[in-house]
Formats: C-alpha cells, structure tokens, sequence
C-alpha cells in the first residue's frame, strides 16, 4: 500500500534536477543547470548520466560560439516517472498510505 | 523554445561536429592494406620469374619495420614512430649487409634506447604536468569531504615494486583538466576519479598495463583528468568513486 518511491529520482540531487527539468518549458543547458543546483560539473554529470541511463532524460550536445554545450530535457518517460513520485509521495506526507496499510492489517487480523 | 535551445535551429547553436577521431578505424586499416598490396605485388612478381620472392623478402623484410614507423609518425605516435624507424633502418643495413653487425646484439642496446627515450618523453610530461595545479591526496571537494591537512599542489604518484594510490577530489572549481603524473615500474598505481569525471590517458606504457574505466561520461562539460606519466613492468588501474557517495 504504501507505493516505492522510484530511486532514479528519489536521491537529493536527482529529485531537485528532475524537478528542474520537468518545470522547464524548454531543455536547460549544462552550465544553467550546475548554477541552478550549485552542483560541480562532476556531480552533475553523474546524475545526469544516471537519468539518461534510465531514460528519464535526454542530452543533445551542441556548439554555442564554438563552445561545446549538453543541453538536457526530460523525456516523456521521465515527466511519468516523475508524476508517479510525485504522487507516491504525497500518499506518505498526506498520510493516506500509512492509514491504508494500517487499515489491511486490521482487517487481516 | 529559446533562442539558443538546441531545437532552434539557425543562430548560435550548431550541430555537433563529427569527431574528428571517428575515421580512425578506416585509417588504421591503411598499413595493413599497403602491406598486402606489397605482398600481393612481391608474390605476383615472382609468378612472373622476374624475381625470387624469398630472397627479397629475406633482405628487405625490415621495410615493414620502416612502414610502421612511418605510420606512427603520421599518426603522431612520435616516439614508437621513431623507435620503429631507426630499428627498422638498422634492421635493414644489416639484412642489407651494409651494417655489420648481428641481430641478436642489437636486442639489448634497442631495448636500453626504447626505455630511454620513454623516460625522457616522461620527463617532459612530467614537467608539463606539475606545472598545473593540484594535490596528491585531494585536488578538489569541499572541505567536508577533503581530507584535512598537508595540500600539496602537484598531483602525482609512484610505485616502484610495491603499490602506490592516488586519489582525487573534486571541489567544484572546475577546472578545465586536472594533470596527474603517475610512474609506475614493477608496481601498481591505483587512482581514483570523482565520479562524474572524465579520463584522458597519456601515459606511456611499456610491458605495463593500464586500465582505464570504459563507462565514461561524454558531457564536454564533465572535468578532465588527465594521467601523464610513464608504466614500464607495472600496472596503472583507474577508477571511479563510488556514485552514490556523491
């Protein structure tokens, strides 16, 4: 009853870059994300990594004034893994999850 | 979509240029090609009865020696190219019978000369690379996770018949590349990356092994490390740091 949050996103830096990218109306590019998250480019680019392995984020490399630049949006399978965290999320902070399986159990015994 | 989003086309985002180092699988078939060809035309000739084909390849084998040589040089292998020239130039005096001298005896004296030019090609990376900033024991990390105490600023480790470590830091100053030199003879030299970080190998190995992780990341913003150095008997083996410690 109580739903698995997805760990693709549920890591701290993962959940605030998902949350970034599936508030955005366009890709955001490499540098605005590290600003953004105050991340080093390292810890980004392992994050990333994580999420376009899933599938949840997809990454076109590009050239802006002859300077390489990954520019990164969610795909539409992130955006719904993304929307079922959000809502397995709000089963545990509304309570609901945690009163549904209390309530099997009772019923069980 | 902004202007310079990627699916905006015209304006300041271009395509990705091809890279330049995508052609090297068709490049590397050039020698063998040329090589066959030589082979082919010898046999051929000889076929005909206008040569004998043992005889010639008996004297002019090191022609192949030279060939690769050549090869690397254009390939900017400078040293091996190099090496495989003057061996080869050597190798065909003698078969030539200009150069008197046994192949047997020259082993050795080759052997010294190869490991010599690859200490002092080392010896210029070496130089090149302490003169980038960094620390042995952590380039970068916030000072959380950076190990407290002596910072020295050139990255470097050495293992001569035993093991040595080298680990690297990342605290978020980006830089462009971090050059670590590493020099192991008879040892191994284990380093390991922040994870997120990409590898460039160029150290010069030489009966050593070096190991470098496969799963890299392929953002041109991800931070370089860069190994110069010089692994002759030893191994160098890389690796990443844990992701889910970051």
């Amino acid at each position: 009853v109580l739903p698995e949050l997805d760990p693709v996103i549920h890591a701290p830096s993962r959940l605030r870059l998902v949350t970034l990218l599936a508030g955005a109306d366009e890709p955001l590019d490499f540098p605005r994300l590290q600003q953004l998250l105050e991340l080093t480019a390292g810890n980004l680019s392992t994050h990333l990594r994580k999420l376009e392995q899933a599938g949840y984020a997809e990454v076109t490399k590009a050239y802006r004034d002859r300077t390489p630049v990954t520019w990164v949006e969610l795909t539409p399978t992130g955006r719904h893994a993304h929307a079922t965290y959000l809502a397995a999320l709000r089963r545990y902070l509304d309570g609901e999850g945690a009163r549904d399986l209390l309530r099997d159990e009772d019923g069980v015994t | 979509m902004s202007k310079d989003s990627p699916s905006a086309g015209a304006g300041a985002v271009r395509p990705e240029r091809p890279d330049r180092r995508a052609g090297r699988g068709v490049g590397g078939a050039v020698p063998f090609g040329v090589a066959l060809i030589a082979v082919g035309v010898l046999l051929l000739l000889g076929q005909l009865d206008v040569l004998d084909p043992a005889r010639v390849a008996a004297e002019w084998w090191p022609l192949l020696v030279i060939g690769a040589g050549l090869w690397w040089l254009f390939t900017r292998a400078w040293l091996a190219g190099a090496f495989a020239l003057g061996a080869g130039l050597m190798l065909l005096g003698i078969t030539l019978g200009v150069l008197d001298a046994g192949l047997g005896n020259l082993i050795f004296p080759l052997f010294l000369l190869l490991v010599g030019l690859l200490l002092l090609t080392s010896g210029v990376r070496l130089r090149r690379a302490t003169a980038v900033a960094g620390d042995t024991t952590a380039r970068h990390g916030p000072a959380a996770q950076r190990p407290a105490g002596h910072v020295d600023r050139r990255p470097s480790a050495t293992a001569v018949f035993g093991d040595a470590r080298l680990r690297l830091y990342d605290d978020g100053d980006d830089p462009e590349a971090l050059v670590a030199s590493v020099t192991s003879v008879f040892g191994d030299v284990h380093v390991q990356v922040p994870a997120g970080w990409r590898v460039r190998n160029r150290t010069s190995a030489l009966f050593g092994d070096v190991k470098i992780p496969r799963d890299q990341p392929t953002y041109p913003e991800a931070p370089v490390a860069e190994l110069h150095g010089l692994v002759l008997f030893g191994d160098l083996k890389v690796r990443y740091e844990d992701p889910e410690e970051v």
